[in-house]
């Protein structure tokens, strides 16, 4: 049994939970039908009213939303709240093409506050705690999203903003910070130079909370053991609120999603059929309680599988799997389906950095893929055939994980750009 | 007891001169060297006496490093001095070797790098050969 922020929500029965959710999609859909006339169009061509939505079972009629939706109702389209009642404007962090904005009322903050505030008292956060939130503030939703929920605790909140890692460094030693939120890349960084610098026994962190990015179990271990902590995965979009959509509790076996305010629904890609629970597929939300931008039916793009098993820290919340990568991380390489994460996670598993470069190309009308990787101590030996034989051990597990020829290039410590937010880790020349 | 340290090295341009540049900013001065190269990288070993001071700066520009022990085994100065060493040894596994010529001392030496140190010892000096404990 753990922690909960709000027990009631986060333990209550299934039953209870898909009735708050019946009863709040039913006035929802009532709400963006009269606001959003973007979406009501897109109801009246596929002959859906409000009237036939009658609860949770019905949600499979409604329309879906995707990003090209999003761009093409910029800027205001899909607002649903009158703008005097619009607080704060958030939006993505722009890695995949056009920038989404996301508008709030206060009682839309206040819900999203709520969700990142579960995340932190899962990871053990109370109000004794320091949170040093190191994720970007201002537009990006990380640095907003936890500092909200750090704020709803009563914990210490340290406003660092990403970047200066001295500074970090010394605030997480001075101050005694307990608890981290950034980016899992970031993260790994900060634990990169705490050993260097000898530092483990001086910081008191026991606990990280690491999102906005895809990462592997590999790099969770790799980020756990160099900074003595727990580290937590934490799950969101700006399109529907920002992290805190769904968290990790210490069971570290999936993110609860925050049902009360947002139904997950998973569906085949390409039919765009909903799948049972259980199976893999393109995930989709509905948020049913913020007013400010109210997406009904959201394609994510995010590729995962949810479950409805009971989990042993007590919370009811249905559990979404680690997302593969954002659909639009997904490479396609001599026409294979190949996700950065597959990458990271055998190089972590042979004994390799989190610290890679994936540089896609195409030479003449082949696809070539390059993974550059920082030579690790534990993998050094003075003999050049010793060394010969482990590259091509990592050749051979890469090209077991993903079924094509992978190119691989030991490069020495440090030669990759380390990243202060989201890691740039594929860089893709056949878009050049 | 005569110390290697091992370097990881990209092969480009310039890549040898990072570790002298480090090694000149703190004075320290190389016994022996030896490269071994493959297509995109290398492995430079270095005897040098201030070895752990080595390491440290090394380190702490940043390489990746590896230590190990070496025997260093002083090669007669006749005609056929090399021939009666390797053939003293010719059952041992030897992993890779190299040669060093202290001008001074007018004296030749083989460095040779073996996973039963202790074994290849013994074998060296019970044929009345010499090992050195310093470079």
């Amino acid at each position: 049994m753990g922690n909960y922020y709000q027990e009631e929500i986060e333990c209550a029965d299934r039953g209870q939970i898909r009735a708050w959710q019946s009863e709040r999609l039913v006035e929802q859909v009532k709400f963006v039908w009269e606001n959003v006339p973007y979406y009501r169009k897109k109801m009246e061509e596929k002959g859906v009213t409000p009237e036939d939505i009658k609860g949770v079972d019905d949600l499979y009629k409604l329309p879906f939303l995707s990003k090209a939706d999003l761009r093409d109702a910029y800027p205001y389209g899909l607002m649903g709240a009158p703008k005097e009642d619009i607080v704060r404007i958030q939006s993505t962090s722009g890695t995949t093409g056009r920038r989404v904005i996301a508008f709030y009322t206060q009682n839309d903050i206040d819900i999203w506050d709520d969700c990142c505030a579960r995340a932190i008292v899962a990871a053990g956060g109370t109000k004794d705690d320091v949170v040093q939130v190191s994720y970007g503030y201002g537009l990006f939703t990380g640095g907003a999203g936890l500092n909200g929920g750090s704020h709803k605790i009563g914990s210490m909140t340290l406003p660092m903003s990403s970047g200066n890692t001295d500074r970090q460094l010394q605030f997480m030693e001075d101050l005694g910070s307990t608890i981290l939120c950034c980016t899992p890349s970031y993260a790994s960084y900060l634990g990169e130079c705490v050993e260097e610098r000898g530092l483990k026994d001086k910081i008191k962190l026991k606990a990280g909370i690491f999102g906005a990015e895809a990462w592997s179990e590999e790099m969770r271990q790799d980020i756990q053991n160099k900074l003595g902590i727990k580290a937590y995965d934490i799950y969101g979009l700006t399109e529907i609120a920002g992290p805190g959509v769904a968290f990790e509790c210490e069971e570290q076996r999936g993110m609860h999603v925050n049902e009360d305010h947002f139904i997950a629904e998973i569906i085949d890609p390409d039919t765009e059929e909903v799948l049972p629970v259980g199976s893999y597929g393109e995930l989709v939300f509905t948020s049913i309680t913020k007013k400010g931008f109210p997406l009904l039916r959201y394609r994510t793009r995010d590729i995962c599988v949810l479950s409805e098993e009971k989990c042993s820290c007590g919370r009811t919340l249905i559990r979404m799997a680690k997302p593969m990568g954002r659909s639009d991380d997904m490479l396609i390489v001599k026409g294979v389906n190949v996700f950065p994460s597959q990458i990271e996670s055998v190089l972590l598993d042979q004994g390799y950095t989190s610290n890679y470069q994936i540089v896609v190309d195409r030479v003449k009308t082949t696809d070539t893929i390059d993974v550059y990787v920082e030579m690790a101590a534990e993998n050094f030996t003075d003999n050049l055939g010793k060394l010969a034989q482990k590259e091509k051990a990592l050749v051979a597990a890469l090209k077991s994980m993903l079924g094509i020829l992978v190119n691989v290039h030991l490069v020495e410590p440090k030669s990759i750009t380390r990243s202060e937010g989201k890691a740039v880790r594929v860089i893709d020349k056949r878009k050049i | 007891m005569v110390k290697q340290i091992s370097v990881f090295l990209e092969n480009k341009p310039g890549q040898l001169s990072e570790i002298t540049k480090v090694l000149t900013a703190k004075n320290i001065s190389i016994r022996a060297l030896n490269i071994a190269e493959a297509a995109e990288y290398g492995i430079i070993r270095l005897v040098i006496r201030k070895h752990d001071e080595a390491v440290a700066a090394l380190k702490e520009a940043g390489f990746v490093t590896m230590e190990s022990e070496v025997v260093a085994v002083k090669i007669p100065d006749v005609p056929g001095g090399l021939n009666i060493v390797l053939s003293t040894v010719s059952d041992f596994d030897i992993q890779y070797m190299y040669t060093m010529i202290d001008r001074a001392g007018n004296s030749a030496f083989m460095v040779f790098r073996v996973e039963d140190v202790e074994g290849f010892k013994k074998i060296i000096t019970s044929s009345g050969l010499n090992v050195v404990d310093e470079l």
